[in-house]
């Protein structure tokens, strides 16, 4: 009798575990069911917008997989591509590149980015245009800060890429939602289609319109906070003094209060044209996706007046209100993240910035820096600007202002 | 009944305490017995709790504290350079009427000091290749709970006997610097078997197994102005380098849930020499996914597991022999997934796109061992034992193309003599040494994803195969004094020692050296 009672106990405890088990089972078989990974292969087609272009033969086709490091380089040749030995993951792809026709040479870009190569003969169109190319320019980006945890040094420096002379004034700052890299990106109103990026904040350079002239190669300096950052109340490990900096993101914090250079004039926060009360615009340290666009000429731009250029995220039920900029406006645009492996966080949609820029590290006084790729005939530099952060910057470089010998405007406090 | 069982039961898991109500059985009297007797159960070893009436397991109750410390450089990267523990164990056994039951309970604290690459994970080394790791040498503060029964039940028929074997571990882990984690773990095993006596020399085994393991793992990091950066590793040197937390939150949680099941077949024959095969065979699956919300899959880990075991056994009055084989295969296969985040109030978050096996990690070991005891009545005089093993391991990251591998061959060889400190043999000391020597036959790492300047490649696993390369020499020296207390009762304190001294024939490492003392009773 003790025995049937044992054995009853021990059934019992063995009935549990056998549920346990059957559970279990299928986490095994699950797991069995995965297959080896293959190589994945990829035929792809560059789709000209522009009539006059028939062939994308000789385009420079590369795709980018962030995360691992992989990238793949291709000349492109006439119709269909075909790609294989891809290691199965998520893609960035660009095609850019000049294509010569009877009406003369076109620099065509085209890019679309987190795209999935996962299997065999996967097959893609991309459309290349005509680049919108200047006539500024980021030149420099400082936003990562500096030990110990002092952030108010960020600075934006934007340079006149262009042939021509051209003016600041009007031109306007953001930084694109969200605010930091992060793979849980917000839903925007699905009717906007892809017309559209996204703010929190906008700026813009004050002035009449002639007031802020910039000759060929000249760049003016954004500051968050336009003060010698070196002096002991400040941090004295920054590399940089702001205090000559041409216009400066100013709070109306008095604790750090209004410095000499010229104030941007803010324009949005929350549908609304007050600043609120954050005591700083503090762009991340881990890298934000920054913009500067223009509204053309007979064209309107009134994100607070005009509630149809506003819009909550609606992946979310807060009641925030975001700021939409047409894409169309957009004069140049960096996209900056924390590290390599965030490229698949990309928030620019890659026509504007096909590519990343980083630093790999919060508050190590390093920044982004535009390549220069020539000189004109007087000496002012010629920048880099394909539409591609990975390619147009260097990374990790110690912030200066005016490093490829750019000209200071007539009007700037540094002269 | 059963109050009077689970009364019992918690009473020998708490203290060790083991009362006499029954004594059929031998007595264990001082710890030079235990050792003789625990390594003469040839069921106890197999995982089938229903043959351990088969080895007439002699009566035992201990209990004991240990501290012990090693430090050194030769070490693998995730290794501590120093570590100590601090533990307090116990374990006994008893016959209630025609149940037996055994079970134990052990507490230890251990402190790890400048380990590196590893920030999620209690043990490193549990062979899980997908964690996160930053470069940041730190200390680690562990803790691990065990306890666990084992019942024989009572023989049905004279032939067939039923067994239950359970055991729970929880551990928790702490890393103290930046990037921080705090590790929960726990494990449970459960195994019934059976045991059938098909003739009365000749008996056959079986038993299954089951096992479910967690373990959390959350990271922050103190200081948030300062975000350290760290890697996800996924095997082999291939990984992904990070910076800050998952979706812009200030931590980031690692879940492994792991589920094991296996079989046993035991064959065993008792003549004049004690025979036992033995073969088991365990297969599960590890997941492991981040975060609570929006749970992101990262890997899984199958892994099976066959072990085949030939134990014999001679016990005569003045000699006895004893001959251990082991064999040893695992084949684990490591599974990555290409996820896509679905925002959205109505969204699960992210949604798998594509998986597939990555990585593939083989090991296989094969090994003997003879020992020779001169008994003294019924502890030993002195016993010798030699040993041979080969062991292999072979890793592949399949796309790119990554390989490691090594082969090696172990060698050792011991020796202790026991001896009485006075005409009643109420105080014995023992004194032994030991060597070990592994040799590298083979250790070769090679890396071909798109990543080679990366830390994981040129440090942790360079230093990783350098470890595998490397030659070396271990001395140890036991040391065990046991007193009486009282012949009457059976019982005696033990004082027991271990130092061992380990030295490397390359020039990556130096040395590693280490010494652990214990103080208990057997009673």
């Amino acid at each position: 009798m003790k025995l049937e009672k044992y054995i009853v106990g021990s059934l019992f405890v063995s009935l549990l575990a056998f549920c346990a088990i059957f559970q279990g089972c299928q986490k095994i078989n699950d797991a069995r069911e995965i297959e080896d990974m293959q190589y994945a292969s990829l035929n792809i087609e560059a789709i000209p917008v522009i009539e006059e272009v028939t062939s994308t033969e000789g385009l420079r086709l590369v795709l980018q997989n962030y995360p691992e490091g992989i990238r793949i380089e291709r000349t492109m040749q006439a119709g269909v591509n075909y790609i294989d030995n891809i290691v199965p993951g998520v893609y960035s792809i660009t095609i850019s590149g000049t294509v010569e026709s009877e009406q003369g040479n076109f620099f065509l870009n085209g890019s679309v980015n987190n795209v999935m190569i996962l299997r065999d003969n996967e097959i893609l169109q991309i459309e290349v245009d005509g680049a919108t190319v200047g006539p500024f320019a980021f030149s420099e980006i400082f936003y990562s800060g500096t030990d110990p945890f002092y952030f108010r040094d960020q600075f934006y420096e934007i340079t006149n890429n262009s042939d021509e002379t051209t003016y600041a004034d009007g031109l306007y700052f953001a930084r694109i939602m969200p605010i930091a890299a992060t793979t849980s990106m917000p839903i925007w109103p699905e009717e906007d289609g892809n017309r559209y990026l996204y703010t929190d904040r906008v700026w813009r350079v004050p002035g009449n319109g002639t007031q802020y002239s910039l000759q060929p190669g000249e760049s003016f300096i954004i500051a968050q906070f336009a003060a010698n950052h070196r002096l002991p109340q400040y941090s004295p490990n920054s590399p940089i003094d702001c205090s000559k900096c041409e216009f400066e993101f100013n709070m109306n914090n008095p604790n750090f209060p209004d410095q000499p250079a010229s104030d941007m004039q803010h324009i949005f926060f929350n549908g609304n044209a007050a600043m609120g009360s954050s005591p700083q615009y503090l762009t991340s340290v881990f890298g934000s996706a920054l913009v500067i666009f223009r509204v053309p000429e007979g064209e309107t731009y009134d994100p607070v007046g005009n509630r149809d250029l506003q819009t909550r995220d609606l992946s979310t039920t807060s009641p925030t209100l975001y700021a939409k900029i047409p894409r169309s406006y957009v004069v140049d645009a960096v996209e900056a993240v924390q590290n390599e492996a965030m490229g698949t966080a990309k928030r620019i949609p890659t026509v504007l910035d096909a590519g990343i820029t980083y630093v790999d590290a919060t508050y190590n006084a390093l920044g982004v820096r535009r390549k220069k790729v020539g000189n004109r005939n007087d000496g002012s530099p010629i920048l880099m600007d394909t539409n591609n952060s990975t390619d147009d910057f260097e990374r990790k470089v110690v912030p200066q202002f005016r490093y490829h010998g750019q000209g200071i405007p007539d009007w700037s406090p540094a002269n | 009944m059963h109050k009077n069982i689970s009364l019992y039961l918690l009473t020998l898991l708490s203290v060790g305490y083991a009362n006499q109500l029954l004594a059929q059985q031998q007595t264990v009297n001082n710890i030079f017995q235990w050792e003789v007797d625990r390594q003469f159960g040839n069921w106890r070893h197999t995982g089938n709790a229903a043959g351990l009436l088969v080895d007439q397991p002699a009566h035992l109750s201990a209990l004991q504290a240990g501290y012990s410390s090693e430090v050194g450089d030769f070490k693998r990267p995730q290794e501590a350079r120093r570590s100590s523990q601090a533990d307090v164990s116990t374990l006994g056994n008893i016959y209630l009427g025609d149940l037996y039951i055994q079970g134990h309970f052990g507490y230890a604290r251990h402190d790890r000091r400048n380990a590196e690459y590893n920030a999620s994970m209690i043990d490193p080394f549990r062979g899980m290749p997908y964690l996160v790791a930053d470069t940041n040498a730190s200390n680690w503060v562990n803790e691990h709970y065990r306890l666990g029964f084992e019942l024989a039940f009572p023989v049905k028929d004279n032939r067939m006997q039923f067994g239950l074997a359970m055991d729970y571990r929880s551990s928790s882990g702490a890393k103290q610097r930046d990037v921080r984690a705090l590790n929960r773990f726990y494990a449970l095993h459960v195994s019934p078997g059976v045991v059938y006596q098909i003739a009365p020399q000749h008996r056959i085994g079986a038993n299954l197994s089951y096992r479910n393991h967690k373990e959390e793992a959350t990271n922050r990091s103190v200081n948030n102005e300062i975000d350290q950066g760290y890697f996800s590793l996924y095997g082999l040197g291939h990984s992904v380098a990070r910076l800050g937390y998952e979706n812009l939150t200030t931590s980031r949680q690692t879940n492994y849930e792991a589920d094991r099941i296996g079989a046993g077949l035991q064959y065993g024959f008792e003549g004049a020499w004690s025979v036992l095969l033995s073969g088991n065979y365990e297969v599960g699956a590890e997941d492991v996914h981040i975060g609570f919300m929006d749970t992101r899959p990262e890997g899984t880990l199958l892994q099976d597991d066959w072990t085949l075991i030939l134990a014999l056994r001679r016990s005569r009055k003045h000699w006895k022999h004893i001959i251990d084989a082991k064999g040893y295969w695992s084949n684990a296969k490591g599974s990555e997934y290409i996820n896509e985040f679905v925002p959205g109030l109505d969204s699960d978050g992210y949604s798998n796109r594509y998986s597939s096996v990555r990585s593939t990690y083989d090991r296989s070991s094969i090994g003997a061992s003879y020992e020779l005891i001169k008994m003294d009545g019924k502890q030993y005089s002195y016993r010798a034992k030699g040993k041979l093993a080969y062991g292999k391991a072979e890793d592949r990251y399949l796309i790119p193309t990554s390989t490691f591998a090594f082969e090696e061959m172990l060698y050792g060889a011991s020796f202790e003599k026991a001896f009485s400190l006075g005409r009643t043999a109420r105080s014995l000391v023992s004194v032994g040494v030991s060597m070990d020597y592994r040799q590298s036959l083979n250790a070769d790492y090679y890396y071909g994803g798109s990543l080679p300047n990366s830390l994981p490649v040129t440090d942790l696993m360079v230093r990783e195969t350098n470890y595998f390369a490397s030659d070396f020499l271990t001395i140890g020296v036991p040391i065990v004094y046991s007193f009486e207390l009282s012949s009457a009762r059976e019982s005696s304190l033990f004082i027991k020692t271990n130092g061992f001294y380990q030295r490397a024939d390359q020039a990556f490492f130096d040395r590693r050296k280490g010494l652990s003392v214990s103080l208990g009773a057997t009673f």
